[in-house]
């Protein structure tokens, strides 16, 4: 059908069954109908003004509102596998380290990374036999670590107040 | 604070930052949806699931473009969602009356229009607001309201004569 044919069939009849199929896939049509119907004047001057929002909006969203907690949990879980990765690491250090031959018998591989431990953290030797040697220093140093461990861990559970201030 | 700023701010869940969002587009927001609904009660509860959405997906926004679009995008499709659900029966179909043009368009004073537009079917009154309130292109439509452009262009011409319909009825009302 011919667009001029379409739009006089329209203006007569917006029910037109073969009209509104050409009208479907012509996008011309349907601009030229368009600014040509009075009301579409009518209904733009018609826009309501824009009123005012509702008092007590933000109060509202932000008691709604859950923020985000993945970053918590990462963080939490980030800081425990660290951890036991430098416990583990502490503990290799500490039974293997001065005597690198001990985990022979497990294997090349085993030996391997005891050696290779071994020699990384060998500046630590000095600070290594002082634990060993004196049980309070490794007692007071367990209790240090661990204390601020669960500090860092309640911090980042629950941040103070200031942290996020309105 | 600029929107750039505060979206990293959200996205931390510092307040700060959402408090940025809903003071600078609230007003934005809640008449896109009360121009949809109607009503200030359904457009403050629409207006109030909209920014709760919108923080909580701010991690999907793209901060290169503006955000009162993206927010207005979010208060349509909640609005329309809304309307769905609250689908009223089908408005008794008005006889056609005599053609446009012999509504005397140009004493037509903008309350008739929009009480006109209130009594429409829901989908008529959603397509004419979508239109030639919130300036919505007819892909952007079609998108909203899960509809071919196509079949938008059609609604959208058949919306007109209703409307033209009813107002054509209360001009004769009037007369009487």
């Amino acid at each position: 059908m011919r667009c001029d044919e379409a739009r006089r069939r329209l203006r007569a009849d917006a029910m037109d069954a073969p009209a509104s199929r050409h009208l479907e896939s012509c996008a011309a049509c349907f601009a030229v109908l368009e600014a040509g119907d009075p009301l579409t004047g009518a209904l733009r001057t018609a826009r309501p003004a824009d009123g005012m929002a509702p008092a007590g909006l933000v109060d509202a969203v932000l008691a709604r509102w859950r923020q985000p907690r993945r970053s918590r949990v990462r963080t939490v879980l980030t800081g425990a596998l660290a951890a036991v990765a430098v416990a583990f690491a502490a503990a290799i250090e500490l039974l293997v380290g001065a005597e690198p031959g001990r985990l022979a018998g497990l294997g090349a591989l085993a030996g391997a990374v005891s050696e290779t431990m071994g020699g990384a953290l060998a500046s630590f030797a000095v600070i290594r036999a002082v634990l060993l040697d004196e049980p309070a220093v490794l007692i007071a140093f367990g209790t240090v670590t661990v204390a601020t461990f669960a500090l860092w861990l309640r911090l980042a559970i629950r941040p103070p107040a200031w942290s996020s201030a309105r | 604070m600029e929107d750039a700023d505060a979206v990293p701010l959200v996205l931390a869940g510092d307040r700060r930052g959402a408090s940025h969002v809903i003071e600078s587009y609230r007003m934005d927001v809640y008449n896109a949806s009360l121009r949809l609904l109607g009503n200030a009660a359904d457009a403050e509860d629409v207006t109030q699931d909209t920014f709760v959405t919108a923080l909580q997906r701010m991690s999907t926004f793209d901060s290169a473009r503006a955000m009162g679009p993206w927010l207005r995008a979010i208060a349509r499709n909640r609005a329309i969602d809304l309307i769905r659900r609250r689908a009223r029966t089908p408005e008794p179909e008005v006889a056609a009356a005599e053609s446009v043009e012999s509504v005397a368009i140009g004493r037509l004073e903008a309350e008739q229009v929009r009480a006109a537009l209130a009594g429409l079917a829901d989908r008529d009154r959603v397509l004419l607001v979508l239109r030639y309130w919130e300036d919505q292109p007819i892909d952007a439509i079609a998108r909203a309201l899960g509809m071919r452009e196509g079949a938008v262009r059609v609604a959208l011409l058949r919306a007109r004569r209703a409307l033209g319909a009813r107002l054509a009825l209360g001009e004769d009302a009037g007369a009487v």
